[in-house]
């Protein structure tokens, strides 16, 4: 009797660490632990040997990388940014070169293709991204075309949904299907659909921010 | 009696690694198939996508210049009517007005045309290499050398029929291009 009570506590131990969330030291292996394209936050393409990935990335995230900007450790006001980004939709897409080639210069003849590669990723990618969520059609509101300096070979846009009214279903819709109409790179029309059955529940948590 | 055991033995070693060489020799042959390259086009969701995409870019487009032209006609028609009635500085006026639209017009027509012809290369070229990636995957995937596509010009004079994966491929593709398609069609 005595053992079977140790075996009892022991599993019952080992189900609750099995279900808990993961907790991560740093903000790269959160980033880490979303690019993995089986926890369902990221979708990866790969067209005319570029590889697109777009990440929906959640609330804690968002959050966790303002503490991390501004060098804040408070788990409250962790929880408010969280609460906050709660109510938009942040998904950040990132096209890379098969092979290691800066994207930004790839099938540029001149200089005019170039500025208008620019042109395009700075000002038109809110005409050409778009989110479906439970039969509606939704614009960004706000895109941002991260300018690496030629730093990195990459290039990042994040794109910003939100929903139009109060009673607005984007936020509780269950399956998200991204479009993004492709004008720069010869990728086409890309859809990435983002099921909530698929991403999972178990969120890293960075440990800094525990309360 | 022993000898003969040992020829035997030796016998069936020989037999079973010619079998052995022939099976390995099978398993190297180059994995073929081949796809049916219309239908996959024309039947990827991708495709049908941006023609309906061009058909609502061109009907807008024409709308706008039937528009323009009914208007310029209009107008054109009236100013006949009239022509008698009017000064000769209004009749100079008006017909170089007129002129002026007419070119307008002929030039918004000309950049329409460009325009749409852009569009649809863009769109086309999006959907092939789409397409193309999309082979390269399934043939890695699934162990294949050589996907072959026919075409029109008769590059794949017969093939058996255990060697088309045209309706695999097309199957997997639209499930990977949009599975919010197949959701609503279900």
């Amino acid at each position: 009797m005595k053992h079977i009570n140790k075996i009892l506590l022991f599993c019952m131990t080992c189900f609750l660490f099995g279900c808990g969330h993961k907790n991560v030291s740093g903000l790269q292996d959160f980033k880490n632990w979303l690019a993995d394209e089986s926890n369902g936050y990221t979708i990866t393409k790969s067209i005319n040997g570029l590889n697109v990935a777009v990440s929906l990335l959640p609330p804690e995230y968002m959050a966790a990388m303002d503490m991390d900007k501004k060098q804040m450790t408070n788990a409250s006001a962790y929880d408010s940014l969280v609460s906050a980004y709660k109510y938009q939709v942040n998904l950040l897409m990132c096209i890379n070169s098969k092979d290691d080639q800066n994207v930004l210069y790839k099938g540029i003849k001149d200089q005019t293709e170039y500025s208008q590669r620019l042109n395009e990723l700075n000002f038109a990618i809110e005409n050409l991204a778009s989110l479906n969520g439970n039969g509606k059609n939704y614009r960004p509101v706000l895109t941002a075309f991260e300018n690496n300096y030629g730093l990195t070979n990459d290039i990042k846009i994040n794109i910003l949904f939100t929903p139009t009214t109060s009673k607005d279903e984007l936020l509780t819709a269950s399956t998200l299907d991204f479009e993004y109409a492709d004008e720069s790179f010869g990728l086409g029309t890309i859809h990435c659909f983002f099921d909530k059955k698929n991403i999972s529940n178990n969120l890293p948590v960075l440990n800094r921010f525990k309360n | 009696m022993q000898k003969f055991k040992v020829y035997i033995l030796l016998f069936s070693l020989t037999v079973m690694g010619g079998l052995a060489y022939i099976i390995i020799k099978i398993n190297k042959q180059p994995r073929i198939a081949y796809v049916k390259s219309n239908e996959l086009v024309y039947g990827y969701a991708g495709m049908k996508e941006a023609q309906h995409k061009q058909t609502a870019f061109e009907t807008q487009l024409k709308t706008q210049i039937d528009s323009m032209r009914m208007s310029l006609q209009n107008d054109i028609k009236i100013f006949n009517t009239i022509f008698t009635s009017l000064s000769k500085e209004e009749q100079v006026n008006q017909k170089e007005q007129l002129i002026q639209r007419e070119n307008t017009f002929r030039n918004f027509t000309e950049a329409s045309e460009k325009q749409l012809k852009e569009s649809d290369e863009k769109l086309t070229s999006g959907v092939l290499n789409q397409i193309n990636a999309y082979i390269e995957d399934y043939g890695n995937k699934n162990g294949y050398d050589i996907v072959l596509g026919t075409t029109t010009s008769g590059n794949i004079l017969f093939a058996k029929n255990y060697l088309d994966i045209t309706d695999e491929v097309l199957n997997d593709i639209n499930k990977n291009y949009n599975p919010a398609a197949i959701h609503e069609t279900h």
